[in-house]
């Protein structure tokens, strides 16, 4: 028997507990303001297209600015010559080719910042002199390429030049390769394949020529000789890439075939950094995640999806993969960038569900995510149903929200500006597009829209993935992860399944992100706002014995930067704040235009005399 | 933080774990036994017991090859656990053990409050309430006591800091501004040391190890590294060799503070030759094994006090479990880690122990006195000779040295030396000729430690023809005397001039018949004394054991003149006069105070008031004070120079601390070769110069570390071997040169240091050229450069540049 009082008592504490657990949901729900989109910066706010552009020819000396040297034949249209151009640009730097190397001398009182040397382009029988000239002018020196390894054993002089002491082997077997720590951000990396399961990763080149280098050189990069070779003491592994220096100048050597594509971008940067004491470089500071073609509000697929899950496509991507996918970007601290697809299918009878809709982007909101539109690589006819389908489906189920970013694979650019005319896509100001190797990462594609290029593929992990990345970060603190959910939503026999996707995905995006930490993580449209301040700020700094003075210009909004040090430390930034990337590594964030770091000083010893 | 205040830091604290582990906890388990003694006698008892204790148990592990953290701890606290326990069984029933319960209760009190704190019971606050109201209670009892014992012995107290502060002043100065070993031989014992690390005592041979032993202990169970060790323990080591000095003299006086003014002089005036003491700035085994001559003496006296009144009381029926007996294993411990330690403190012990068989003559002989005393005598040879017996029976050859030394006492070997090495010497004789020849040509063998660079202390600048020392050519004098009188009065001139060459500071009018008249002083009071026997007590005093404890001073004091002046009369030489010197002027202290009691005494005994004599000998003290400075005869510290800079041990300092063990070399000239062990590696800068300048084509220097530190002295020292040159900075001329050749340590020596320092120097600053960014200064001086390299252990710089 129940008295009243106590009746009441307990009639009381369950109204509480009912309203304590219903009112944090209930507030949750009532100020999640789904239907908008909070990274739509108005077009006001937004940074317009102001990336500095670059001077090339006697303008490039000229205008007192930080320039770069190309020498070879065709350099300027070249991949190599590209890639350089497209580095140079995110600097600031102003670029000159030559084309003669004998016609060619170093304005002594503006020297170069760093010449390259693109081998491809030079015939050495008739230049190695003309290029002793350039190199002993005691500019910092890059050959992005090298000659054969003929050519070298040949040229006395040459491999003098890049501290050549023997040609151990023309063309040697390698079984992996080495990245040393300290030249690549993100440490030190062997690209080995240890047993069977890790073959599929190598695809780094297996054949090299063997150089032994000269006391006075440093490797960053190595190869580790195949077994045939018999034992090698570390030091003497085949070289790939090395700095030589004698007492002009200062020598850097690739031997091998990085410098055609994007992987160059940090090879570069590291290498200017290895030439001098410290560097402070601009950087975007941002990281994406990209889920592409998810979620579909429609339920479509079913035969397979209830073969391979047992639930419908709409059950299925709510039960099985998003917990999964939400679960590891947020364990990894990242935003994901939904580029949703209403529906795949759009000559079926299955319509978007608008109670989907309405979850997934109450939970984009509430995990800091954003919704942006995913251009399925459809034809043209079904490509413009699809635009007005789509329209249709946001306009009645969230008419105010604004979709800022797309993604499309393999367009052109006058497609791409047409599709952003369509009523579905006038808000857009990001467009990402896929990986190309040699083409900008980042670039306007109008006055207002920008192109990012993504970087990997989620699923897609191979060992030269995996360096061009740690290079890109190296250079730009940037990347971008795309996990295409095509085959998993629509799915034929030999698509895999959800278990294995995510599997090969969550180790993959940890390999790609987790040395980064200190660099910010974002959505697309975040990222977007970090690349128009980065292509619109350059800086110059000047070292005064423990102190760096960097003086910004274009930089209105914060502006992100590395410091590379050789182990120094930071003890303060006066005009910013700091934090550690690694050991001689720092990420500073700017606030105003010129801002201060001091170092630690290096000589101070907890014991002194 | 300061070098120099991290070293005060270490001084401090391994003086105070040393007087923990030999005194304290000694104490802690016999203070119930020789509670009625007097507290210099206990405290003797406990620093044999200590030392003896630690001593032998490395010794058993080390044989048995099982030392470690682990069975060190385990051994010395299993034992004395062990020990305990059986006196507990043999006192009865367990339960009824009121000390045992008491002990328990404690024990089980304390590990009750560990556990609440640990399981959270009770918070954080309240365990540390609880831990310092305990450590109050245990600690507030033992400083009420102190402050009890100073305030009722306020001068004594007083006249004790005078004498503490003193050593501070003259020895500690040079020990906390001066970092580096000072003795040659230290990086040698260091080696041994560090052996002894992977179980293999005895490492070049058998040697005495019972040093080696204490210093392994501290260094292994308490985390010391054995260099800081080495490096500083000689200042801890050098206190209680005085305050040995001071017990013994307290006990040989009768009256209270003569012993201050002996101590006083011995440690305060400036009187002495410099190589009289200079040893003590190192933690050398010689001056260790002092620590046991003394209480050995003491014992050996007590013992015929002791037992002649057991004698005369009848209580014999107990064959050997009586006082005197304790007495006597007191003397055996003593004089067996004599013989652990070091062979010179054992002759030392038998010469002072010849003169105590003089003293006592009237005793010695007798049965009830001989009988024991042979036994005893032969149980500590045995007990300190028994390790090394051991290691012998296991096939370990004899160190170098040892056969050295015998030779030296045969008059095969070369008496001339330096203090600094016996080792280093038999490890490289050919140095040790180079040596020889030099010092035949310019007869200054005795400026030794720190080398050569003894030049540079002040005092020793001041009054250089004073110091100098002619060891070597005199003695045939006597063979030319024609008389029994011209043979005497040319023998009393040797020894005067080599005493005053030898043993003094400069030379004092009639110091060697006031020496010879203090000590027949002594010996006519004291036969006097045994003479008139009667007056037994006089004022309390034992006369027949005070005068025997006079004539045995005389005795020792002309025994030890013999043993000093033996190569001056043209004798063979017992011991090397470098180190008997040492012996001789310690032995004069002793001399000294007993002439200071002696007249406070029969003062004392005609008043028949004993604060007559204490009141004497305060006066004594006093005046010896007063006159020190009266006279300006007051020691100003030791300044001498070590075979290490200071930035040398200042940079191993930081690296040790810097960097994961292992992970670097150090490319230097030479101490650092012992003192990194355990940490990093180490790499002979005269390979690194061989290699580099040879002439092969594909050439190569690797050093398989990440870091690699490149000691560079811009200014050269000399390492014991002064050149035309000395002082020099290093030049391109330097480096010009030839490499040296030569093999051990004989490339560091002199000129050639300066060569290698200048080749090495300009070599880092060619490769700071090439690697600005990789090889960076890590710390420099006037004197000394560290070049820090950092490098990827998976691809290695070559290091042979051009």
């Amino acid at each position: 028997m129940v008295s009243r009082r106590n009746f009441l008592a307990i009639t009381l504490i369950m109204f509480l507990v009912l309203f304590m657990f219903q009112f944090s949901e209930f507030m949750k729900n009532f100020y999640n303001d789904y239907g908008t989109n909070p990274y739509a910066d108005s077009d006001t706010v937004l940074t317009q297209n102001t990336a500095i552009q670059t001077n090339d020819g006697a303008q490039a000396v000229a205008d007192g600015n930080d320039y770069a040297v190309v020498i070879g034949s065709g350099s300027a249209s070249s991949d190599t010559g590209r890639v350089i151009k497209q580095w140079c640009s995110y600097y600031g730097k102003n670029i000159i080719y030559v084309d003669d190397p004998s016609s060619y001398s170093p304005a002594s009182q503006h020297m170069p910042e760093v010449i390259f040397i693109d081998s491809a382009g030079i015939n050495y029988a008739r230049y190695t002199e003309d290029i002793e000239r350039i190199v002993n002018t005691g500019c910092t020196v890059i050959f992005c390429s090298l000659p054969s390894a003929d050519t070298i054993k040949a040229n006395e002089r040459l491999s003098s030049l890049l501290g050549i002491r023997d040609v151990v082997h023309d063309n040697a077997a390698i079984k992996g390769i080495r990245l040393f720590d300290g030249f690549l951000l993100g440490g030190e990396k062997w690209y080995i394949a240890n047993n069977e399961k890790e073959e599929k990763y190598q695809d780094m080149q297996t054949k090299v020529a063997w150089y032994a280098l000269k006391a006075g050189s440093k490797v960053y990069m190595a190869g580790v000789h195949d077994d045939m070779y018999g034992e090698i003491a570390n030091e003497d592994e085949p070289c790939i890439i090395w700095r030589y220096r004698n007492d002009k100048s200062c020598i850097f050597a690739i031997n091998a075939d990085y410098a055609q594509s994007n992987t160059a971008l940090g090879i570069y940067s590291a290498m200017l950094y290895e030439a001098e004491g410290s560097i402070i470089y601009p950087v975007v500071n941002s990281q994406s995640v990209i889920a592409v073609n998810y979620p579909s509000f429609a339920d479509e697929n079913s035969e397979q999806m209830k073969k391979r899950y047992s639930r419908t496509m709409t059950e299925a991507m709510r039960d099985i993969i998003w917990p999964n996918l939400s679960g590891l970007t947020n364990r990894l601290g990242a935003k994901v960038t939904y580029m949703v697809t209403p529906q795949y299918n759009y000559k079926d009878s299955a319509c978007p569900d608008a109670d989907e809709l309405e979850y997934y982007f109450r939970l984009f909101r509430e995990n800091g995510d954003e919704a942006g539109w995913a251009a399925y690589n459809l034809q043209d006819s079904t490509m413009r149903q699809k635009i007005v389908a789509d329209y249709d489906t946001f306009r009645r189920n969230v008419p105010d929200y604004r979709l800022v970013s797309m993604y499309i694979n393999a367009s052109g650019r006058d497609k791409t500006m047409s599709l952003l005319k369509t009523s579905l896509l006038k808000d857009v100001r990001t467009v990402v597009t896929d990986y190309d190797a040699t083409d900008r990462l980042f670039t306007y594609l109008s006055s207002n829209v920008t192109e990012l290029r993504t970087t990997n593929d989620g699923l897609g992990y191979s060992y030269m993935n995996d360096f061009k990345n740690r290079s890109i970060e190296t250079a730009l603190g940037y990347s971008s992860v795309t996990l295409d959910m095509t085959d998993v939503l629509a799915p034929d026999d030999n698509s895999p399944e959800w278990s294995d996707v995510y599997e090969s995905f969550a180790i993959n995006l940890d390999g790609y992100l987790g040395s980064y930490g200190a660099f910010d993580k974002n959505t697309v449209s975040g990222t977007d706002t970090r690349v128009r301040r980065f292509m619109a700020v350059r800086c110059s700094s000047v070292r005064d014995g423990n102190e760096i003075r960097v003086t910004l210009t274009g930089a209105h909004d914060e502006t992100y930067y590395v410091l590379r040090t050789h182990g120094e430390k930071i003890e303060s930034v006066n005009g910013g704040t700091f934090k550690k990337i690694e050991d001689g590594a720092y990420l500073i964030m700017a606030q105003q235009q010129e801002f201060t770091v001091k170092l630690k000083d290096a000589d101070a010893l907890r014991y002194t005399n | 933080m300061s070098m120099t205040m991290l070293t005060i830091l270490q001084m401090t604290g391994i003086f105070a774990l040393y007087s923990v582990i030999t005194v304290g906890i000694p104490a802690l388990f016999f203070h119930g036994k020789v509670r009625d003694r007097r507290a210099l006698e206990r405290f003797m008892v406990y620093f044999t017991i200590g030392n003896f204790y630690i001593m032998h148990i490395v010794f058993a592990l080390e044989l048995m090859h099982i030392a470690n953290r682990i069975t060190l701890i385990t051994a010395a606290v299993g034992i004395a656990a062990l020990a305990y326990i059986i006196k507990v069984l043999r006192k009865g029933k367990v339960s009824e053990n009121e000390e045992l319960n008491r002990v328990l209760g404690r024990i089980i009190a304390g590990l009750t409050v560990l556990h609440k704190g640990l399981e959270g019971i009770i918070g954080f606050k309240t365990f540390v309430k609880m831990l310092f109201r305990s450590l109050y209670t245990q600690f507030g009892r033992l400083i009420r006591k102190i402050f009890s014992f100073v305030k009722n012995n306020l001068i004594e107290t007083l006249l004790f800091a005078t004498l503490a502060a003193c050593l501070v002043w003259v020895y500690g100065k040079n020990y906390a501004n001066l970092y580096g070993y000072a003795f040659s031989d230290l990086p040698v014992h260091n080696y041994w040391i560090n052996a002894m690390d992977e179980n293999n005592i005895f490492a070049a041979g058998v040697y005495p190890f019972g040093y080696h032993c204490i210093i392994f202990y501290m260094h292994k169970v308490f985390g010391i590294d054995t260099y800081v060790l080495l490096r500083v323990f000689g200042f801890t080591q050098t206190f209680y060799i005085y305050i040995m000095l001071l017990l013994f003299i307290k006990g040989i006086c009768r009256s209270r503070y003569a012993a201050y003014a002996g101590c006083l002089v011995y440690a305060g005036y400036d009187i002495y030759n410099l190589e009289c003491t200079r040893r003590y700035l190192g933690a050398l085994p010689q001056e260790y094994g002092m620590l046991f001559i003394l209480p050995a003496v003491y014992f050996a006296i007590k013992f015929f006090e002791v037992r002649k009144t057991e004698i005369d009381e009848g209580l014999l029926k107990k064959k050997w479990h009586v006082d005197s007996s304790w007495y006597l294993v007191g003397f055996a411990l003593n004089f067996a880690m004599t013989i652990a330690v070091h062979f010179y403190d054992t002759v030392i012990a038998g010469i002072f122990c010849a003169g105590i068989m003089l003293g006592f003559a009237f005793r010695f002989f007798r049965p009830r006195y001989l009988g024991r005393i042979v036994v005893t005598v032969l149980a500590a040879v045995i007990i300190g000779a028994l390790p090394m017996g051991i290691a012998v029976a296991q096939g370990k050859p004899l160190q170098g040295s040892i056969g050295w030394g015998i030779n030296v006492i045969l008059g095969k070997a070369s008496q001339s030396s330096t203090t600094s090495s016996d080792v280093n010497k038999e490890a490289d004789k050919k140095v040790q000729e180079e040596k020889e020849t030099k010092a035949a040509a310019d007869g200054n063998t005795g400026n030794a430690a720190a080398g050569g660079n003894s030049g540079s202390s002040p005092t020793a600048g001041s009054k250089p023809a004073q110091n100098s020392n002619s060891g070597g050519n005199v003695g045939g004098n006597s063979s030319n005397s024609a008389g029994i009188t011209a043979l005497l009065t040319g023998a009393y001139k040797n020894i005067d001039s080599g005493l005053t060459a030898n043993v003094l500071r400069f030379r004092i009018a009639y110091f060697l018949p006031a020496v010879l008249a203090c000590a027949a002083l002594a010996a006519l009071t004291g036969i006097l004394m045994l003479i008139f026997h009667r007056w037994r007590y006089v004022a309390g005093y034992n006369v027949t054991q005070y005068g025997a404890v006079l004539v045995s001073v005389a005795a020792m004091s002309v025994l030890m003149l013999v043993l000093v002046s033996l190569k001056r009369l043209g004798l063979p030489e017992l011991m090397d006069y470098n180190r008997a010197r040492v012996y001789y002027a310690y032995l004069l202290t002793i001399l000294m105070s007993v002439i200071v009691d002696i007249p406070c005494v029969l003062l004392g005994g005609v008043f028949r008031k004993r604060w007559i004599a204490n009141l004497l000998s305060l006066a004594a003290g006093v005046a010896v004070i007063v006159l020190g400075f009266g006279y300006n005869l007051v020691r100003q510290p030791f300044t001498t120079s070590r075979l290490e800079t200071n930035g040398a041990i200042t940079c191993l300092t930081n690296i040790i601390h810097d960097n994961k063990d292992n992970t670097w070399t150090i490319v230097s000239a030479n101490d650092e070769l012992r003192m990194l062990y355990g940490h990093g590696y180490h790499y002979e800068p005269i390979t690194f110069v061989h290699l580099r300048e040879s002439k092969h084509d594909n050439r190569s220097i690797t050093i398989n570390t990440e870091y690699v530190y490149f000691y560079v002295e811009k200014r050269p020292l000399d390492y014991l071997h002064p050149y035309a040159g000395s002082g020099q900075m290093v030049s391109e001329e330097g480096a010009a040169r030839g490499t040296p050749v030569g093999s051990g340590i004989t490339v560091y020596y002199g000129e050639n240091r300066w060569v290698i320092m200048s080749k090495m120097y300009y070599w880092a600053q060619k490769f700071m050229k090439l690697y600005p960014d990789e090889m960076t200064v890590y710390y420099e001086d006037d004197e000394f450069v560290c070049y820090r390299l950092k490098q990827n252990p998976y691809s290695l710089y070559n290091l042979a540049i051009d």
